[in-house]
């Protein structure tokens, strides 16, 4: 077990006001494999918006409070590709004319990880002892993929997942169309991304798409709920938490 | 002239220049850059590059050729071998036989000179058009002439066996267009020619080139048929180019 | 070419509702996966990534001495017999070209691609000046019979069918009608080839320069880069000034990387080096050789550093190809000669970031663009950082993004940046949402930005607590 291990928990805005399931199914699973997980509560967003959008000046403010607030953590696991990618990479660039804050940018990002990568690579778990059932498929987010490099790790703890059958999908490495920003700023584009994205879903025959974004999944669930799709989205951490062993742990 | 254009005045090099290295923030005396990769041609060790790099392929011959085969019929060459100046004769008459060529544009090249080609072809009832300017009033008659042969036959300089390609120098006696404007090209490659890839093609004509310190004016790799996917990206064979290519290895 | 940047939105919309459009873009898509398979299958990761670090370095030492790279180049194209002309903007390069054609006496020009030419319009300035011109790649010549734009880089006719190809030759040429690709093709060739073996000039682009040996390089499937080269009595080739490469060696690495990455080739059919005119001993080959060398606004990439590794740029299309926003709405959409990401980067620098203000926004940020690019260009991380250029860098701060844009981020930065405010916010958020809300998602909201999200999504209710919440309560009691 990781009883050494502590770790602080930047459950993301979108998590905290929406998802908040998600954010329990992390400390869950993590506690499980022994972490000491903490949450630094005065945390809100990491910023993306604003950054996304070009607004630096809004983003910096953001990012020197985060920057203060996971200043000690040991580990900062976000269960969010995209929110660990700005704390990771774009944090570091949004200082590059400001060498003492860059530095400390730099220092975090040594510390960030992806929920799924922190398992597998901190942790070194593959297999959490979840059980689910059902037709799984995984949508590949495309910071977790291409900037973070993260591609195994989340497809490693699916495949031990007992009692589902998994679905790869066919173009698992195209965006949803979700963007941020540019789904409301470029809505009909987004909307023509997704549709693909819905196909590609549908022909899979999955009843729950996983991903390790819920920007992605409330985009793509968002879609499926119109459409009135049988299919569901799900957070890997909340298909993780579940099963024999969570209810061995409660 | 209009008025506008007597005006123009084109930048000179140096004011051109001037705004490059205001805008890559250079100032003063530029120095000439350190080479951004290994040094490779001090004549010296080039020459003993050039030896090695020639015994190398002198001694993987055979291997060259049977990987120029495959590799060119899979760039859509359609290949065949001989051996000795007679086969090679047969094979070509056959090509000039099989795609239907009453007249055929040669080069005056020293590989088809070898083989006396202009005339053994003759002997075969072919009318040869050998396209050299001293043989035609004009450059643009000898272009005209070439361009109603169904065929046209060529050495090669240096064959590629990493990509199937051809290479061709034209120069003195070797047009530009005998592989261009025909229907039909015919690349007569002999064995020796074959190198590699494109690093050994250029580590032998560096030699060439330094000694006088130019490229001929023109240098064609040719790997395949002519070809255009610009309809709805559909490959069609056979766009300004040849349509049909073949390739005859000769072992002498 | 016309710059209609400032209309991307609607281009979008309009492409995004053109059947004929989305068809085409759905089999060139289709053609491109295949292609780029293919060329995937061929080399280990390994070994491509050893080639694209290669391209890479060798582009990015070449640009960042570009200024000694251009002497070296001009030097030995005089020294091998040729002419060079510098031009600084699209004008310039008119002006070159026209003088050229009327002190030379020039009644028709045969060309091969050129993108320098889209970029300034060469075409119709000759035409006006009594130059016949015509292009000779196939999809430029439909181009051309259309007066269109490329649609890409490398496909330029890629959103015309079969069937309006064979409308458009029925319309130009007196040729009776044609309706398979093979034979249309066919057309071409017939018509074109007269034209090659009467034009006084041609007019190519330049793939590639060589600076230590004053030669450039033309790539070509078709083969009229070869005789757009080697017919007509004069040939002018006309290239950005970031197209240059040290050693004839370094051409072994770029040709490997544009082949495969373009079209999934080994090696492109025709591969042309051209060093000067034709000597006095070659049987032909033009007797004048000019090299326009172009800036047209790729010194404002120069000067800035991060931007300056788009100049690595050999214009394969693959970014374009593999971009879900390309896919979705093809090359005219970007109202300029670069289409896709890599247009997305280059256009607003070139044409000005006031009239391409939206370019930069109209990417997922997805990062696929970066991981087919052949010379590993960031391109994600180039858009973010124009992105910051439009919004707020001096002396345009705030000028180029809307009033309510502006108050909506700073809107969310008062929210966010106390978690009091921000669990404010959810009360009040939830209170707003119930009244647009059903079963725990919002299918309407009469507002912007949140109404662009709920034309064809839902937007899920605030959760009944936050996580803030949960953790206080429950969580860090456990």
């Amino acid at each position: 077990m990781n009883e050494d291990i502590k770790a602080s928990l930047f459950v993301t805005c979108l998590v905290d006001q929406f998802y908040p399931q998600v954010g329990e199914s992390v400390v869950s699973v993590l506690r499980r494999q022994g972490v000491r997980v903490d949450f630094p509560i005065d945390q809100t967003c990491c910023g993306q918006p604003a950054f996304n959008s070009g607004y630096h000046t809004e983003a910096k403010k953001i990012a020197r409070q985060v920057l203060k607030l996971l200043a000690n953590s040991e580990y900062v696991v976000v269960p969010s590709g995209s929110c660990a990618t700005m704390l990771r990479v774009f944090y570091p660039e949004l200082f590059e004319d400001e060498p003492e804050m860059a530095e400390a940018a730099r220092e975090l990002s040594r510390r960030v990880y992806e929920f799924s990568e922190f398992v597998v690579k901190v942790l070194g778990v593959t297999n959490v002892g979840a059980e689910a059932s059902g037709r799984v498929t995984y949508h590949a987010a495309c910071h977790l993929l291409r900037e973070l490099g993260v591609n195994r790790e989340p497809l490693e703890l699916l495949e031990n997942v007992d009692g589902i059958e998994f679905a790869p999908l066919r173009g698992n490495v195209a965006c949803c169309g979700f963007g941020g920003t540019f789904a409301v700023k470029m809505a009909s584009i987004s909307e023509a991304m997704l549709e693909e994205k819905l196909s590609e879903i549908e022909d899979t025959g999955a009843d729950t798409v996983v991903a390790c974004d819920m920007s992605c999944l409330m985009h793509i669930g968002g879609a499926l709920s119109r459409r009135r799709a049988s299919a569901r989205t799900m957070h890997l951490a909340e298909l993780l938490a579940n099963g024999k062993a969570a209810a061995d742990g409660r | 002239m209009m008025a506008g254009e007597e005006a123009f005045k084109e930048i000179s090099q140096q004011e051109f220049l001037a705004g490059v290295r205001e805008a890559l923030g250079v100032t003063g005396d530029r120095l000439t850059p350190s080479p951004h990769s290994e040094p490779k041609r001090e004549s010296a060790t080039h020459g003993e590059y050039v030896r090695e790099t020639q015994a190398r392929l002198a001694s993987r011959r055979m291997e060259l050729v049977e990987q120029m085969d495959k590799m060119a019929t899979t760039a859509n060459w359609r290949v065949r071998r001989a051996i000795g100046e007679e086969e090679a004769i047969a094979q070509i008459a056959a090509i000039v036989e099989e795609v239907g060529a009453e007249e055929v544009a040669l080069t005056d090249h020293s590989v088809l000179r070898r083989l006396s080609l202009a005339g053994e072809l003759q002997e075969r009832g072919v009318e040869v058009v050998v396209a050299t300017t001293a043989e035609f009033d004009s450059r643009a008659a000898m272009h005209e002439q070439v361009n109603h042969c169904k065929l046209g036959i060529t050495g090669v300089d240096y064959a590629l066996a990493e990509t199937g390609s051809c290479v061709l120098l034209p120069r003195r006696g070797v047009s530009r267009v005998v592989s261009l404007l025909p229907e039909y090209h015919l690349a007569v490659v002999d064995a020796s020619q074959i190198v590699e890839n494109f690093e050994e093609l250029m580590a032998l004509r560096r030699s060439s080139f330094l000694d006088d310190g130019k490229l001929s004016s023109y240098m064609s790799i040719v790997t395949g048929p002519s070809r255009t996917g610009d309809i709805e990206q559909t490959i069609v064979i056979g766009a300004h180019g040849p349509r049909q290519v073949h390739m005859l290895i000769v072992d002498i | 070419m016309d710059v209609k940047t400032a209309q991307f939105k609607r281009n979008a919309e309009a492409a995004l509702a053109d059947e004929q459009i989305q068809q085409s873009l759905t089999r060139a898509i289709h053609h491109f996966d295949e292609a780029r398979d293919i060329a995937i299958r061929e080399f280990t990761p390994e070994r491509w990534e050893e080639l694209r670090e290669r391209g890479r370095t060798i582009k990015d030492h070449t640009v960042a001495n570009l200024d000694y790279y251009l002497e070296l180049l001009s030097k030995r194209v005089a020294e091998a017999g040729g002419v060079v002309h510098f031009a600084r903007d699209a004008e310039e390069v008119r002006q070159i070209m026209l003088r050229l054609a009327r002190s030379r006496g020039i009644k028709s020009a045969v060309k091969s691609k050129s993108m320098i030419s889209e970029e300034v319009g060469l075409n119709h300035a000759l035409e006006e000046a009594g130059v016949e011109v015509t292009e000779t790649d196939l999809g430029e010549y439909i181009i051309q019979l259309a007066d269109e734009t490329p649609f890409h880089i490398i496909a330029p006719a890629m959103h015309k069918s079969k069937e309006q190809v064979s409308d458009l030759f029925v319309e130009h040429l007196d040729e009776p009608r044609e309706e398979g690709i093979t034979e249309l093709a066919g057309v071409a060739r017939r018509v074109l080839r007269p034209k090659f073996l009467a034009a006084d000039m041609g007019i190519s682009g330049a793939n590639f320069a060589v600076a230590e040996t004053g030669t450039i390089v033309l790539v070509t499937n078709e083969g009229n880069g070869s005789l757009c080269t080697s017919v007509p009595r004069i040939h002018v080739a006309l290239m950005g000034m970031e197209k240059i490469v040290p050693d004839i060696e370094d051409m072994a690495v770029f040709l490997r990387l544009l082949a495969r990455a373009a079209t999934g080739q080994r090696l492109s059919t025709y591969t042309t080096f051209i060093t000067g005119p034709r000597r006095a001993e070659d049987e032909d080959g033009p007797e004048e050789f000019h090299l326009v060398i172009v800036d047209n606004g790729r010194s404002r990439l120069l000067r800035d550093a991060a931007l300056r590794e788009a100049l690595r740029c050999i214009r394969c299309g693959a970014c374009l190809n593999i971009c879900p926003v390309y896919r979705k709405v093809g090359g005219h959409a970007y109202g300029w000669v670069y289409s896709g990401p890599i247009g997305a980067v280059v256009t607003p620098v070139m044409v000005g970031l006031e009239e391409a203000k939206d370019l930069p926004f109209a990417s997922s940020l997805c990062g696929a663009c970066r991981d087919v690019c052949p010379v590993k260009i960031d391109i994600p991380h180039l858009l973010l950082k124009l992105r910051h250029m439009i919004v707020e860098e001096k002396p345009s701060k705030h000028k180029n993004s809307p009033l309510a844009e502006r108050l909506l981020i700073h809107g969310y930065y008062l929210t966010v940046r106390d978690r009091r405010t921000f669990a404010l916010a959810h009360r009040a958020g939830s209170i707003a949402l119930r009244a647009f809300a059903c079963g725990g998602r919002v299918r309407s909201f009469p507002i912007p930005p949140l109404s662009g999200w709920t034309r064809k999504r839902d937007f899920p209710a605030l959760a009944p607590k936050t996580f803030h919440q949960i953790w206080q309560e429950r969580l860090s009691k456990e």
